[in-house]
């Protein structure tokens, strides 16, 4: 290979497309991730709650929920969110976006569950006891004693889930979703140079992750400081 | 003012308590000693409900507790408890530590409880570490402060489990110091110990525990000078 | 409590996908029904993305005109709905779409799991298959048992493949790639030593990448394979026969070849422009 064609190549793609990469990729990749992970907290910690509460039926099935997602390709639950869920319920209308969206959420609240769930198991038993003692309630001992602990094991966890799920969006592409990784598909079905393209794409989600890695590291350290 | 009666409690197939009844006057200070594995923490655990007794009854003032109906935290706010393991709250200030629990069960206002706190902080001589978390504190600073967080909820009973076990030996007399001066003040205290001389010192009544019964009770005269029941003797025998 | 929890729980459910749902798929407000096509538009000049350009209209390429043209024709408001290649065909299977026009050649599997349209033509796209290799060794080859003992890749599950099967010697290694594109960084880096693919992206591809030239090897293409075909749900005959109609009338017309120059252009000039121009005045 020649390496000063490649790099003439690489710079001539980025020149011409930078904004298809840069503007659409980026913001649609970002918002895809922080969509999948605001929402994804939310019903991983219900689904956390539910898993740690009385009702055996539903610890049954939410652990059943979650072994499903964590044990199938997430490949497979796109292909569901797209195919299967409008066709359960076509009343939504949904998007591209939102169908891709519902099953990368779908898909983050079971890992999100376990982050919350050990998070939580790892406050020590004598906390609540502690607590339940001084007459709170069982919520009363969550809400002032458990979580604001848990929240030290899980805020960590979940900028690492923020992290893999901006790599998971590549897979909107397969429905050109708009996500970066559509970008490198459209450029590259166009120009045919993949590796320029899957360089531009690889070193942008590079950064991405980088930058929101640091913010995680930084973010552990000052909340194991206090 | 305690009354328990005919407690079984089993942990899958390990029984602990097998069918313990006993009671606790008003200001009486009990000390419950023993083996370790004997029940006498599960025992313990057992009078605020922080484990459920499998059959048998537990009461406060005539009330039964464990059963249906009963709002446990109510009588939970009247019985305090002092763990082990300290379990201060490591997020929260000393103070804080505190003022949580009245202040939430609007017990007191902010103001009432702070005033409180801080009383009781300068009695344990903690009174400079009002705004300090927990872990810039001793082993014995920190068990002192879960003594007063207990304390805070004016409780009626002060329950305490292995209070000294976890401290470096420096530190015991620290913590034993205020408990002598709450036992002294009248408080009605049950102590599981291993400190012999303390329980034998404050004590009213002494009950020695093994196998999840009492096997023997009396006053820390009969327990430790007159000993009738061979397992009491033989664990005497071994810890004095 | 645990009543609540579940109320919370669907509702916060149905209100992130109402939230996430977006009113532009609203097409039945006008009276033209919706014909809806899957397409993979990452393979220029069939069908590929205009980037210039946002929603339906971003979608060009010869299979995109002919989807046009057949909507036109049923009368009907074209969709199209991107996706990868795989995924176009289950969409057809799922019935999400009513057809998919991206490049299909006939083959017996699909045949048995999909109602198949009579051929089209993409000009010589599909009728010449050949492999590329890297530019310093393009004269070497002119007949199949020159690639006797080497590496060839194709696009799994493709036509390109098939053929590499039944025309290559025995002891060459057939490798197969996710798409094609791979396979292209395969050759660029020595993994392979040549890469069989139809004409028309042999061009495209070597319009970008002066390292790869035409092998001077020319696959003999059975009729049976060599031109695409529209795919359609099993259920649906009906538009099947329409569909037929219509491919008949544009073959009857001559259509396709004044198409296929349309997208090469399309996506061929603009190359072709970069490249006598590049970015440092320089012609390459």
């Amino acid at each position: 290979m020649d390496f000063i064609d490649f790099f003439e190549k690489f710079i001539k793609v980025l020149v011409r497309y930078w904004d298809v990469f840069l503007i659409k990729g980026v913001s649609v990749t970002l918002s895809l991730s922080a969509i999948t992970v605001f929402f994804g907290t939310i019903f991983g910690t219900l689904l956390a709650f539910g898993k740690m509460g009385r009702s055996r039926l539903l610890r049954w099935i939410i652990t059943a929920f979650v072994e499903i997602i964590r044990g199938t390709p997430s490949l497979l639950q796109i292909y569901v969110g797209y195919f299967i869920v409008p066709l359960a319920l076509p009343f939504l209308g949904l998007s591209t976006y939102a169908s891709v969206a519902v099953a990368l959420i779908i898909n983050s609240s079971a890992y999100v569950s376990e982050v919350i769930r050990s998070g939580i198991q790892a406050v020590d038993k004598g906390q609540t006891e502690a607590a339940r003692s001084l007459g709170l309630t069982q919520a009363q001992a969550m809400i002032k004693v458990v979580l604001p602990q848990a929240v030290k094991n899980i805020l960590p966890a979940l900028g690492n889930e923020f992290i893999t799920i901006i790599k998971e969006t590549s897979l909107a592409s397969t429905f050109f979703a708009g996500d970066l990784m559509t970008s490198y598909l459209t450029v590259n079905g166009k120009e045919f140079l993949p590796l320029q393209c899957l360089l531009i794409v690889g070193i942008i989600y590079f950064i991405l992750t980088f930058i929101l890695g640091r913010g995680v590291h930084a973010l552990e350290r000052r909340l194991s400081h206090d | 003012m305690i009354k328990v009666t005919d407690l079984h409690k089993s942990f899958g197939e390990l029984k602990v308590l097998d069918g313990v009844s006993e009671q606790v006057e008003k200001g009486e200070a009990v000390s419950i000693i023993g083996p370790s594995g004997s029940g006498k923490s599960t025992f313990l655990r057992c009078l605020n409900l922080l484990e459920i007794p499998d059959s048998g009854t537990v009461e406060f003032e005539g009330h039964v507790l464990n059963q249906k109906g009963v709002d446990i935290n109510l009588y939970r706010r009247r019985m305090g408890m002092v763990f082990q393991g300290f379990n201060v709250f490591p997020h929260m200030s000393c103070i804080d530590n505190i003022t949580m629990a009245p202040v939430l069960q609007k017990l007191k206002t902010k103001e009432e409880a702070t005033a409180q706190a801080e009383a009781l902080l300068k009695k344990v001589g903690l009174y400079e570490k009002r705004d300090e978390h927990p872990n810039k504190l001793s082993g014995g600073q920190k068990q002192r402060l879960a003594i007063v967080r207990a304390l805070a909820m004016e409780p009626d009973v002060m329950l305490f489990d292995e209070p000294t076990s976890a401290l470096d030996p420096e530190m015991v007399g620290e913590v034993l110091n205020v408990i002598r001066d709450l036992v002294k003040a009248g408080m009605t205290t049950v102590i599981v110990s291993h400190e012999m001389g303390f329980v034998r010192e404050i004590s009213d009544r002494v009950l020695f525990m093994d196998g999840g019964n009492i096997l023997e009770r009396g006053t820390p005269d009969d327990i430790f000078n007159h000993p009738k029941n061979p397992r009491t003797q033989d664990f005497l025998s071994k810890v004095l | 409590m645990k009543k609540m929890m579940v109320i919370a729980l669907a509702l916060c459910m149905v209100l992130s996908i109402v939230a996430c749902a977006k009113q532009a798929d609203k097409t039945n407000d006008d009276e033209q029904p919706v014909l809806k096509v899957a397409l993979s538009p990452d393979f220029s000049p069939m069908e590929f993305v205009d980037t210039s350009k946002e929603g339906q209209e971003q979608f060009v390429g010869f299979d995109v005109t002919l989807a046009k043209h057949i909507a036109e024709k049923l009368n009907m408001k074209l969709e199209i709905e991107p996706m990868s290649f795989d995924a176009c065909q289950v969409a057809v299977q799922m019935g999400t779409v009513d057809l998919g026009i991206s490049g299909f050649s006939w083959t017996k599997d699909r045949a048995e799991n999909y109602l198949i349209s009579d051929y089209y033509i993409a000009g010589d796209n599909e009728t010449e298959q050949v492999i590329i290799v890297p530019a310093d060794k393009a004269g070497q080859y002119s007949k199949a048992e020159d690639f006797a003992g080497l590496k060839i890749g194709a696009q799994a599950a493709s036509l390109q493949e098939m053929l590499c099967n039944e025309a290559l010697p025995d002891d060459t290694s057939i490798e197969l790639f996710k798409d094609i594109n791979v396979a292209v960084v395969a050759l660029q880096t020595g993994k392979v030593d040549g890469v069989a693919v139809a004409d028309g992206n042999a061009d495209a591809i070597i319009a970008n990448n002066q390292d790869i030239a035409k092998s001077g090897f020319q696959f003999d293409v059975d009729p049976k394979y060599e031109n695409n075909v529209i795919l359609l749900n099993q259920k649906d005959e009906e538009l099947l026969k329409k569909v037929n109609e219509i491919l008949a009338d544009c073959m009857a017309n001559d259509l396709y070849s004044g198409w296929y120059e349309e997208a090469k252009a399309l996506a061929g000039i603009d190359t072709a422009k970069e490249i006598s121009y590049g970015d440092d005045g320089k012609a390459e």
